[in-house]
């Protein structure tokens, strides 16, 4: 690539400013004078102005003109036999604003990155490679320029090698990382503490095997205490059983004293049937003579005075006649005394009984009926009895009951109602007509008579007859005066019968009042009496009767009692008893005793020879025991000693249920920290040759570079008089006292050198032989025989176009 | 006449297999609950017989507890005669005496049961060479012989069929093997081991259960009684087929027959060029729940085309140049390295959660 020619229109100090490029081209100019100007402005044009910035005097307010013309200019390169015109116009503020033209040949093309589309670097590899001035002496190249240098490789940034770089070493401090962190070392303590419990396990394991041991020991001592703990109680159950037989016998002996006492006192006892014969007997004779105890005739003082009054025969027939006949004439009497108190009781009676004024009130009458006068008929009905109104209401009931009974189907009863409906209609017809024929009729004369009618009056009222009309108080009158009438007569006639019967009363009352007292009987009621008598006789004879049977059967009971007696007395001798009861009972009791005895006797003695025989033992054998309490103790302590024993063993097994599985985890953790450190060391080697690897493609790509530089720097030998070289990371080091230092300890002199030789080594190897080389005065600092030196490597540059800016004579390179 | 023929029932024998603590306790325990099991499976079918060809228990120093069990058991089926043979895990037991648990020891012992059947059995010894002369046998009984041995490889446990044929054998209940095999002693008897109850790891996924015998007067004869709980399973599965993670998991699941009861091991081969660590994961997820533990054996390699890498001027073809030129590192290991490289240059993690 080449530069053909520039215009600046406006840029920094210059404007509308033109120059014409040569292959060699030195700007000698004093300073001020747009040096660092051109070079800014040709720099823009490949790669434009950076943005505004607030706080730095960026290029664009450095080179940004005063006037207000176009902040820019145009210029033309030419590359790969084609030209390009390039057109930039700067904005004094914004870089957006900036605008770019770019033709090919005069064909506007579409370029937004000129210096790239050019040189194929960014602009700081262009800086680093196409510019070289005093003051920048960096060495180290970009990476796009690394990527240039290996143009021909698969493209790799050193970035790309050390993020792998930088992956393969985070993988490892997975795996291992310091203050032994990572994956390893945790495996390892995992692993570490497996392995200890597995350790531990094992002690408790081959623990576990003494404790099988002991635990067979204790159980061993166990059976063997538990054997004599069974000895023991064996023993001491025969022992026990020999006691008890004892015992046994005992109470075997005390029987058999028992019943040697009893025979003594009873030498012979009736047996038991005898004793249920004597006691049968003796009930026998007890109710025997119970029953002829009580066989007594216990009235005979009462029979005595039966006897007397009984000795003459009565013919009681011709009695009870005369008693029924004084029965007879006593009612006739007293319903003929009831009959004439009821008459004198009545209410008329009363009324005429007090006052008979009847004569009176009768003349008065008359005396009124004498006078003419209408005649006037009252008929007084005679007051109504009460019933009259009381019989159809009960008619009434019976028919609603009838009616009910029928709708309710009740049949038996609605013929009750029937009845008593039909009987209290026929009730109430009867009493109504008897009614209506005691009505009075009374003719009176209607007229005036009020003095007589008032002298009646007063007569009626004081006959008690008080009443307004004086014609309904007369016939009033005359109804009670009538039966006043009736009733006479009937008195007159009781009378006559009563004191007949009175008379006939007195008659009979006399004969038996006389044959009543002979039999010791006083009162009027005779019919009484003769009952009474009747009944006293009936006695005697039963009584009679009952004396001669009473005496029969005392006979027969004596004569039963003796047999029994004479039976009983018997049965007693032959034991040489007499009947005494209480000897008796006695005797029974000792029977029953001495069976009871002899029963008990012979069970016990039964018993104890089936015990001596289950039991294997004799009474007089002799059992000794020993001593349970330290044997028991003993397997008491073993027992407890055991059972914790057991429950260590049960522990421990527990625990050891787990070493298997611990087992496993501990292969399988060892087989992960294999793996891991194998993973690990492959890691190592990986990043290794990774670095190997790089390092020999730099080698490879390098050695250009390192090749060129060394030609650069041989005519600097006489300066430095030191071995200097590129290592693989584009750093310079030089060689002393056999170490290698990095340049920095060089002066600033032979840095310039340097950087002059490193960069030309750069530029050579990215660019080739078409390229621009701008050189803003770069060795104010070397010596002359370094300027010198480095004159002869501008001047050997022949295939490239150099821009030389200097300010100074003693600094001109003039090209040949 | 029917017997139960059972051995190695190993109880309390420890389970391998990366299970959790619970998980391994729990098939632990359920071994007992097997043993249990066929106890009630003899009452239930009013079989009167047992016979343990030995290890019974897993250690010869079995625990306390396994002990009780095993004796409580026998007390417990009074109505079941259980003849036990020691095999070489039973060591040092010191046996209850029981009316039902007939024992043998460092001789011929026999037993007289019903149907003109003789149980006899020994417990094998250094004095191999004896047991075979000193074993007399009547001809005219049906004769069951219990052995604890190998009758496959010559060592210590080792027993000699040839020697016990024409010995009148109607039947060789063998232990040792947990693993059902019967086979031919002579034109007269057969041997039978019966396997074990219930399998202890991925290294006994066949059926697992016992052998029952059929006595009658003309024959003795055996049949398997698959008994087990669980079942260890072994499935593996080439993915060099697929090109897609999911596909691949998907072709796995799709062969499973789930059942959580049993447990899975899933070896995962081939090579792939797909991230080889997705499946496993993705199988994670899925089979979570479907069965009582499985585990996921990786050995799939990712495709890497070193040829490719031979000429490339990068930093990859230049590294794997430096790797595969290193004589000292296998060629697993160069693999692997080579993918930690290409994870770490594409920015991607090294290595999976599972290295």
């Amino acid at each position: 690539m080449k530069l053909i020619k520039c215009h600046i229109e406006n840029y920094g100090m210059f404007s509308n400013k033109d120059y014409l490029f040569s292959d060699f081209n030195e700007f000698n100019l004093p300073n001020g004078e747009g040096k660092s100007t051109l070079i800014s402005f040709i720099t823009a044009m490949f790669y434009g102005l950076d943005g505004n910035s607030k706080s730095k005097f960026t290029e664009r307010k450095h080179y940004s003109p005063f006037n207000n013309g176009l902040f820019g200019g145009n210029l033309i390169v030419e590359k790969d036999n084609k030209q390009y015109r390039i057109e930039r116009f700067f904005s004094r503020l914004k870089q957006s604003e900036d605008t770019l033209k770019i033709y090919e040949n005069n064909t506007l093309i579409d370029i937004s990155d000129v210096g790239n589309f050019l040189f194929h670097v960014d602009k700081e590899s262009f800086l680093r490679t196409a510019l070289f001035t005093n003051e920048d002496l960096e060495f180290s190249p970009t990476g796009n320029i690394v990527s240039l240098l290996g143009k021909d490789l698969t493209s790799i940034s050193e970035n790309d090698l050390k993020t792998s770089l930088d992956k393969i070493d985070e993988a490892m401090k997975e795996f291992k990382s310091r203050g032994n962190k990572g994956k390893i070392n945790n495996l390892s303590l995992e692993r570490e503490d497996v392995i200890n419990k597995i350790n531990n396990l094992k002690i408790i394991k081959s623990s576990l095997n003494t404790k099988y041991s002991l635990l067979d020991n204790l159980s061993k001592k166990e059976q063997s205490f538990n054997e004599q703990i069974n000895q023991y109680n064996l023993l001491n159950a025969k022992k026990e059983a020999i006691e008890n037989a004892k015992s046994k016998m005992q109470e075997i002996n005390k029987l058999t004293d028992e019943i040697n006492n009893i025979n003594k006192t009873y030498p012979s006892l009736p047996s038991e049937e005898e004793f249920k014969q004597i006691k049968t007997l003796s009930d026998e004779i007890y109710d025997l003579e119970k029953q002829l105890y009580y066989s007594t005739f216990d009235k005979g003082e009462e029979l005595q005075n039966l006897e007397n009054e009984f000795s003459d025969k009565i013919d009681f027939s011709l009695i009870k006649k005369d008693v029924d006949e004084e029965h007879l004439v006593s009612s006739q009497l007293k319903n003929l005394n009831e009959r004439k108190i009821a008459i004198q009781n009545s209410d008329e009676e009363k009324k005429f009984r007090i006052i008979d004024n009847s004569q009176n009130i009768n003349e008065l009458y008359e005396k009124l009926k004498d006078q003419s006068a209408t005649k006037a008929l009252k008929v007084i009905k005679n007051k109504k009895p009460v019933i009259i109104f009381l019989l159809p209401i009960l008619i009434l009931l019976s028919c609603v009951g009838i009616i009910i009974c029928f709708l309710m189907k009740l049949t038996p009863y609605n013929y009750v109602f029937i009845a008593c409906a039909a009987i209290l209609l026929l009730t109430f017809i009867i009493i109504l007509s008897l009614n209506k024929n005691r009505n009075s009729e009374v003719t009176f004369y209607d007229g005036h008579y009020d003095e007589k009618e008032k002298m009646l009056k007063e007569a009626l009222k004081r006959q008690g007859y008080d009443y307004d009309d004086t014609l309904y108080a007369y016939a009033s009158f005359c109804r009670d005066y009538q039966l006043h009438v009736e009733n006479k007569t009937e008195l007159a006639k009781l009378n006559t019968e009563i004191e007949s019967l009175e008379t006939q009363k007195r008659e009979l009352d006399k004969t038996l009042e006389f044959f009543f007292s002979k039999h010791f009987s006083n009162g009027k009621d005779y019919l009484s009496l003769y009952y009474q008598l009747t009944s006293r006789y009936e006695k005697y004879l039963s009584y009679s009767q009952e004396k001669i049977r009473i005496e029969k059967e005392r006979n027969n009971l004596s004569d039963k009692l003796d047999n029994l007696k004479l039976e009983r007395k018997k049965i007693l001798d032959n034991h040489q008893l007499i009947y005494d009861q209480e000897i008796l009972n006695s005797a029974e009791k000792a029977k029953e005793r001495i069976d009871y005895l002899s029963a008990e006797l012979s069970n016990k003695k039964e018993d104890l020879d089936i015990f001596l025989n289950e039991k294997g033992i004799t009474l007089d054998e002799k059992i000794d025991c020993p001593d349970i309490v330290v044997i028991q103790q003993e397997f008491n302590n073993i027992s407890h000693e055991k059972l914790i024993l057991v429950n260590e063993i049960s522990d421990y097994e527990q625990q050891l249920d787990n070493l298997p599985y611990l087992e496993n985890l501990n292969r399988e953790l060892k087989e992960k920290i294999e793996k891991s450190e194998h993973t690990y060391q492959l890691l190592g080697i990986t990043k290794d040759y990774l670095i190997k690897s790089d390092n020999t493609l730099k080698e490879k790509y390098l050695l250009p570079l390192r090749q060129n530089f060394d030609s650069f720097i041989e005519l600097f030998k006489e300066s430095f008089k030191t071995k200097l070289i590129i290592d693989n990371d584009f750093n310079v080091l030089f060689e002393k006292n056999g170490e290698l230092h990095p340049f920095n300890h060089l002066s600033q002199g032979q840095r310039c050198a340097l950087s002059l030789c490193f960069r030309l080594s750069l530029s050579h190897q990215i660019y080739g032989n078409e390229f621009v080389l701008l050189l803003d005065d770069p060795f104010v600092s070397l010596d002359q025989k370094n300027f010198e030196e480095s004159k002869k490597i501008i001047t050997s540059l022949k295939d490239l176009q150099i821009l030389y800016f200097t300010c100074h004579d003693s600094r001109s390179i003039k090209q040949k | 006449m029917k017997l139960i023929h059972c051995a190695d029932i190993h109880l309390s024998s420890k389970i391998n297999a990366h299970l959790t603590l619970e998980q391994s306790k729990l098939l632990r325990d359920e071994i007992k609950l097997s043993f249990n099991k066929l106890l009630a499976y003899a009452t239930t079918n009013n079989i009167h017989y047992i016979l343990l060809s030995g290890d019974v228990f897993d250690s010869d120093k079995p625990f306390k507890k396994d002990k009780d069990f095993f004796y409580e058991a026998i007390k417990y089926h009074q109505n079941i005669t259980f003849f036990y043979l020691r095999g070489n895990h039973d060591d040092d037991l010191n046996q209850q005496e029981l009316p039902n648990l007939k024992c043998f020891g460092n001789e011929w012992k026999s037993y007289e049961i019903e149907d003109n059947v003789v149980i006899t059995g020994i417990e094998l010894n250094n004095n191999q060479e004896s047991l075979y002369a000193s074993l007399n046998l009547d001809k005219n009984k049906i004769n069951i012989v219990m052995l604890h041995g190998d009758i496959f490889s010559t060592g210590k446990d080792y027993i000699d069929l040839k020697k016990l044929s024409g010995k009148n054998i109607d039947y060789l209940a063998l232990g040792h093997k947990h693993t059902y095999q019967q086979g031919k002693i002579d034109s007269r008897g057969v041997y039978v081991y019966p396997g074990c109850l219930e399998g202890r790891g991925f290294d006994e996924t066949d059926e697992k259960g016992f052998a029952l015998i059929t006595v009658n007067s003309l024959m003795v004869n055996a049949s398997f009684v698959p008994f087990s709980l669980r079942k260890w399973l072994i499935e593996e599965f080439s993915l060099s087929d697929f090109h897609d993670a999911y596909e691949a998991s998907r072709m796995v699941i799709s062969k499973l027959k789930f059942n959580k009861n049993n447990l899975l091991r899933i070896v995962l081969k081939g090579e792939v060029d797909f991230d080889k660590d997705a499946v496993p994961a993705l199988l994670n997820n899925e089979l979570k729940g479907e069965y009582f533990y499985f585990e996921i054996i990786n050995q799939c390699q990712e495709k890497i085309d070193l040829l490719a890498y031979k000429n490339e001027l990068s930093l990859r073809g230049e590294f794997v140049r430096e790797v595969i030129a290193d004589q000292t590192i296998n060629d697993e290991d160069k693999k692997q390295i080579i993918m930690m490289a290409f994870k770490a240059l594409n920015n991607q993690e090294v290595v999976d959660e599972t290295d």
